[in-house]
Parts: C-alpha cells; sequence; structure tokens
C-alpha cells in the first residue's frame, strides 16, 4: 500500500515538473502552463460534462491537455489539407459568422507573435468562456489551442492564455 | 507434432475461405490504386460548380438566416478511408468535415422522444462519402447519413463510428440515409433493426402544403399514413415530416478539426414517401450496398423524383414510371375528351355543376375541382359551391396536399354566357407554376396532365384544357405583362366575329389549349376549332 502510494506520487510529481517545459509538437514548440497537470482526452471530457455544457471544444486527436485548478488548456497540430487550404481570415470570417449565432464575442483578432499571425477568438455563453487560437500554416502544419473556463477563473485563464499565446515558436 | 500444426493450419485456411465466401471482403491489397482513382474522380465531380451547392441549401427550410447564407464545403479525410468490395461493387467509404451539417432525424415509431432523446441521437449521427465501382468501372458517389436509435446507443457508448456499411453490428437499429453528395436531394432511407435491413423508404417528392403541414404539424411525426388504398402489396404511401438539425462549423484547413456550433432545430421536412417492406425485392442485396436499381448503372432518380423508377421526359412533360401516363396523348382533342367526360361525369362535380345551374342569376358561383389523392383515380372531394357576390368575378383557391385536396379543376358560372376568359384560362398556369416553384416538378406534371377550367352557362358547359405547356406558359408571361392590351383583344374580337367569346379565345389561345363545349342539358362535350374563319365543333370518333 505503501509503496504505490509513493508510485502515484512520484509520477504526479513527474507530470506536474514535466509540463512546465517546452513542448514540441509537428509544427510548433510551446510552453505548457505552470503547476499544471497533464490529463488525457477521457479525462478532459468526463471533467468538462461534469463543468461545462459541452466536451467538444478540444480536437480529439489532442496530446496536449491540461489542468489548472478548474481551468482547461489545449493545444494541438493541425496538418492542412492541400485541397481545403484555409486563410486565418477566412477562419475568422467564419468562426465570427458561426459564433455570433449563440455566443457573446468577447474578442477576435490576428496579432503577430513570435513572428507568426495568430488569429484569437474570445467569448462566452452565460458563465463559460472560451478562449481560442489558431496559428497561421507553414509547410502545411499550424498549431491551435483552447482554454475552457468558468467566470470565477477568468482572471487566471486570461494569464494563462496570453502567456501561452506568447510560447508559440513557429517551426519553419 | 508436426501433424498437429499441419492440421491447425488446414483449419486455420478453411475457415478464412468459408470467411471469405461469406462475407464482404476488405480489399486493402489493391487499396491503393482504388482509393487514387476514387479520389480522382471525387475531384473531378467536386470541380463541378454543384459541390458547392449554395441553391440547394438554400431551398432547406430554416428558421436561420445563415443556413440560407451558408455555402455548404466538404472536406473529406481521406487517410480513414474504408474500402471494401462486393460481388459486385468495389467502394471506399469516407468520413468527412462539413461546415453545414444537416440531419434529418427519422423517428423510431412507438418510442417518445424528448429533446436529450433527440439531442443525443443527433450528435452520433456521422456522414461518409461512398464512391463505388460498377463491375463496368464506372465510378458514382453518394452521401451516407448513419442515424442510430437512441437504444442502440446507449448500448455503444453513444459511438456508432464504427459501423460501415457492408459491416454493420450485428445489434444496429437505426436508419442509414443515401442522399446526394453535391445536391440537397435524397435518395432512399433504409431502416434497420438489430443488424437487418426491414424497410427502404423511397422519396417522391417534397412536400408543401402550407395548409396543413408545417409549422403546425407535430415535430418528427407521420402526418398521414396508409389512407384509402395507398397500401398495395410490397409497401404503402405515406407523407413523412422530420425534424431537421443543423449545425454550423468553421473548417480550419485540417478536416479533421472541427470547431462547431451547437446542434438545433432549423425546419422540417415534408415528404411523401413510398415505404417498400423487405424481402424479395431485389434492392436488399447488399452485394449492390442496397443502392440496387440496376447494378451496372448509377441510381437514376426519374422525372417524377422516385429513384429507379423509369419515368422520362417526353415531349408532353414527364411519363412513365409512377405517373400513370405511359404515352403521350396525341395532338388531337378527342384524346382527351375521355378525361373532360370523366371529370365532368364524376357524381361530386356533376352536383357541383347542377348546383351552379341552380344558382344561376346575378352572381358568379363555383367550387374548385379536387382529387382526394396523387392518384387519377382517387376521386374527387366534395367541394361545396360558393359565390363572392361578384357578377363578374370570383376567387380561385388552389390547394395541394392530402387533407386539403389536390386542385386540377376550376368550376364556375358567366351569367351572361360567355366563354371562358384569359383570366380564367391562366388559373391553369399559375396553379402549374405554383407546383414548380413550391413543390416539385413531378407534381406540376401531374396537375398539367390533368387540368382543366370548366364554365358553366344557361347555353352549355365549356371545359378548356392545355394541349402544349410551353407555349401555355409562353402566352401567361404576356399576359403577366400586358393583361389589359390581351383582355381588350380578347373582347374585340369576340365583337367582330358574332360576340362569340369561344371564337376569341380560340383565336388567341388556340395554339395552347383545347376548347370543349356541352350543350346546355347534355354532358357530350365536343371540341372546338376554328376552321377557315368559322368557329366550328367536332364530332368525335
Amino acid at each position: 500500500m505503501k509503496t504505490k502510494l509513493l508510485i502515484t506520487a512520484i509520477l504526479l510529481f513527474a507530470s506536474i515538473v514535466g509540463n512546465t517545459q517546452e513542448t514540441a509538437i509537428k509544427g510548433a514548440t510551446l510552453m505548457a502552463p505552470e503547476q499544471s497537470t497533464k490529463i488525457s482526452i477521457d479525462d478532459y471530457k468526463s471533467f468538462a460534462k461534469s463543468r461545462f455544457t459541452s466536451d467538444k471544444g478540444i480536437n480529439k486527436n489532442s496530446k496536449n491537455i491540461y489542468k489548472v485548478g478548474n481551468i482547461v488548456v489545449a493545444f494541438w497540430d493541425l496538418v492542412e489539407d492541400d485541397s481545403y487550404k484555409r486563410t486565418l481570415i477566412q477562419v475568422q470570417k467564419e468562426g465570427l459568422s458561426m459564433l455570433t449565432k449563440q455566443q457573446v464575442v468577447d474578442e477576435s483578432v490576428i496579432k503577430t507573435i513570435n513572428n507568426a499571425k495568430i488569429l484569437i477568438f474570445k467569448y462566452h455563453q452565460g458563465d463559460e468562456y472560451s478562449y481560442r487560437f489558431y496559428s497561421e500554416t507553414r509547410r502545411n502544419n499550424s498549431v491551435s489551442g483552447l482554454v475552457h473556463f468558468k467566470a470565477t477563473d477568468r482572471a487566471k485563464a486570461e494569464i494563462i492564455f496570453e502567456k501561452l499565446i506568447s510560447t508559440i515558436k513557429l517551426k519553419n | 507434432m508436426k501433424t498437429k500444426k499441419r492440421v491447425s493450419l488446414v483449419i486455420l485456411l478453411l475457415i478464412g475461405l468459408v470467411s471469405c465466401r461469406k462475407e464482404l471482403v476488405s480489399d486493402r491489397d489493391q487499396s491503393p490504386s482504388f482509393l487514387s482513382e476514387a479520389k480522382n474522380y471525387y475531384y473531378q465531380q467536386a470541380r463541378k460548380p454543384s459541390i458547392v451547392s449554395t441553391g440547394t441549401i438554400g431551398d432547406i427550410k430554416s428558421d436561420t438566416e445563415s443556413y440560407n447564407k451558408t455555402t455548404r464545403t466538404i472536406s473529406p479525410i481521406w487517410k480513414k478511408n474504408y474500402i471494401g468490395k462486393t460481388s459486385k461493387l468495389t467502394f471506399t467509404e469516407v468520413p468527412f468535415v462539413s461546415n453545414l451539417k444537416y440531419i434529418s432525424l427519422y423517428k423510431t415509431e412507438g418510442k417518445p422522444a424528448d429533446d436529450k432523446i433527440n439531442i443525443m441521437r443527433v450528435n452520433a449521427s456521422f456522414e461518409r462519402l461512398l464512391i463505388y465501382k460498377t463491375a463496368s468501372g464506372d465510378f458514382h458517389q453518394l452521401q451516407l447519413t448513419y442515424i442510430p436509435d437512441y437504444e442502440y446507443l446507449k448500448k455503444h457508448s453513444f459511438d456508432a463510428s464504427h459501423n460501415q456499411i457492408n459491416k454493420l453490428d450485428d445489434d444496429f437499429s437505426g436508419y442509414i440515409e443515401y442522399s446526394s453528395i453535391q445536391e440537397d436531394r435524397k435518395f432512399f432511407v433504409l431502416r434497420f433493426e438489430n443488424g437487418s435491413l426491414v424497410s427502404k423508404i423511397r422519396f417522391k417528392g417534397k412536400f408543401n402544403d402550407i395548409q396543413t403541414l408545417s409549422p403546425k404539424s407535430p415535430k418528427g411525426a407521420i402526418i398521414s399514413s396508409k389512407e384509402g388504398n395507398n397500401t398495395i402489396n410490397g409497401g404503402h404511401l405515406e407523407v413523412r415530416c422530420e425534424e431537421k438539425w443543423g449545425q454550423i462549423c468553421v473548417l480550419a484547413g485540417d478536416p479533421e478539426e472541427e470547431f462547431c456550433g451547437e446542434w438545433h432545430v432549423v425546419g422540417q421536412d415534408c415528404y411523401e414517401v413510398w415505404v417498400e417492406d423487405p424481402d424479395p425485392d431485389p434492392c436488399y442485396d447488399e452485394n449492390y450496398l442496397y443502392i440496387c436499381e440496376n447494378p451496372e448503372e448509377p441510381p437514376v432518380m426519374g422525372c417524377d423524383n422516385v429513384l429507379g423508377s423509369g419515368a422520362y421526359m417526353a415531349e408532353c412533360g414527364c411519363i412513365g414510371g409512377t405517373t400513370n401516363i405511359t404515352e403521350c396523348p396525341e395532338d388531337d382533342p378527342c384524346a382527351k375528351k375521355g378525361m373532360v367526360d370523366g371529370q365532368a361525369g364524376n357524381s361530386n362535380n356533376s352536383l357541383q355543376r347542377d348546383t351552379i345551374l341552380a344558382n344561376m342569376g346575378t352572381y358568379e358561383y363555383g367550387a374548385e375541382q379536387k382529387l382526394n389523392s396523387k392518384d387519377a383515380n382517387s376521386g374527387f372531394k366534395q367541394v361545396t359551391v360558393r359565390t363572392d357576390y361578384e357578377a363578374s368575378s370570383m376567387e380561385y383557391n388552389f390547394t395541394w396536399g392530402p387533407n386539403s385536396g389536390y386542385t386540377i379543376g376550376f368550376i364556375h358560372s358567366h351569367p351572361l354566357g360567355s366563354a371562358p376568359s384569359l383570366e380564367d384560362i391562366f388559373t391553369m398556369a399559375y396553379s402549374s407554376a405554383a407546383l414548380r416553384t413550391n413543390v416539385s416538378i413531378a407534381d406540376a406534371q401531374f396537375y398539367e396532365a390533368r387540368s382543366s377550367v370548366t364554365v358553366v352557362t344557361t347555353a352549355g358547359t365549356y371545359v378548356a384544357t392545355v394541349k402544349d405547356w410551353d407555349a401555355f406558359r409562353s402566352a401567361y408571361t404576356d399576359f403577366q405583362t400586358n393583361s389589359t392590351a390581351m383582355n381588350a383583344e380578347y373582347l374585340s374580337t369576340a365583337a367582330a366575329n358574332g360576340n362569340s367569346t369561344a371564337f376569341s379565345l380560340l383565336e388567341m389561345l388556340g395554339d395552347s389549349i383545347y376548347l370543349y363545349k356541352a350543350e346546355a342539358g347534355t354532358n357530350n362535350f365536343k371540341p372546338m376549332k376554328i376552321e377557315n374563319g368559322t368557329l366550328k365543333t367536332k364530332n368525335c370518333p
């Protein structure tokens, strides 16, 4: 029993420490949030079901999903299909068109961060907030991510999101 | 020891052989070349303008303006393709993402559904692209939409995406809709229960009876079913209305990335459908992926909107298939005399005429003549004769539906004894145009083959039918822009020919209509014709 507890504690520690490192995905590197716990997509779905109205915000292939308290942070690779190339402006226009039907859009902007264009959507419905980003595409690769939280965590989530996007470094 | 191993090997080989014969075979060895061919075919089709179907999406009933304005784009996830082969077809089934998704939530009869169940079903429904190649090497493509039942989903953790058209779970219960990938057109829907196909629902035509259906009809309800003689061997006709759910997504370049809004009900679709019962229908052959029709040919939509019916466009319109018209009538008014006599002789219609005659006086009296169903032999509804208390006009109320009736005629009096006016005649063009715009071409063609206008006078009864619809529509277009001048011509021509309005009508529209007259007190309709400047009646054999 003691041995088991010890192993669990070591694993948890490793997980927390590990994910503060720079994380490399196919098209970019990002810094995972500090003091976060890495979780699986199934863990996310289960948590989202209990806390949020939807568990579908995160790309199902995402392997980088973290929890900071009740804030969920995730990012994932996007591989552009040559047949369906999309510009950030197209995604922004369509995203706004879709989001404004059911959500309140707090911000929609394309920023340049570390020499890469990043499209940001901040929106909410009731007390449930989503901050989402899409990077520009380089060599068919880009990165996207989401920070999902409730209004009570907004201040903390704001810092986490801004810090996360500031660490995006697209691979050339 | 060696012997044992050999025996096991032989048994394994035998099992393998038996399996190959019994089941559809996944043809992974030939996958790359077939997939390349299928992709080439898909992109060739995609280059045609219809893959992005703005116009047809706009036709979908919607309560959200955005749905009408959104252009549908699809993005196949080729790397998740599944290639299969039957004894008749080679095919690939490919998941795809789309910025605009629609699910018709076919109701499970007898099972109550609430919003929670509906949302669970919609969320678990999914679309696939099916590209198949026939034995003769032709490629075709379809959209499959899987709409599983709630009870089935519950047993499978609300995920049915492992199903494939030739590899359904043994307990799969739900619907699979076959539709066009390029247009808003459904071909048919298969109903499965516990892995077995139990019925096939074919769409006869989009239904649009504003008076009796949407939005008053209950959501997801079967409005009417198995009415009267609509049930015959092998299946039955019914009108079905299904809740239509929609979802808008943003495509971000990666086919696997879906950034979507919530599902919500965007309207309801009503269709007249033919529900086929199971065997021995050859369409149930899984080797043809249930597409049936002709194994070597793509499913061809007849001009009556019934897949594989064989209905085709002839010079007189859509004939064959389910139209009940086998050949075009000759350009001979006597050919339509039978129809005119039959409609006039119907007991409900002759009662209308008698009532109109009994009320002959200052005002026009009249009524519409309505079939009970879209079957020429279904009989006429009893429509009460009425008056608007006007001496020279009467409102025409056209309806098209099972409850309100299928209007194919309009009978009314002309107390002053004149033949049908231009306005009277063009009610047929107006009705045809309304059906073409709001219901379907097939319904319009059904109407056009049977429509008539009847005017009752003390001197006799006139019936007008359309001889040439193209010419008639053209005349109607002229009338819409120039009715004053045409009405003046109608009167002046009559005045110059012994005040015969029948003469002026045939002089002006004789190329596009037939005019018949039965003398007072008779039912013997004779075609009228202008010959050498004189109006004559013709005796039919």
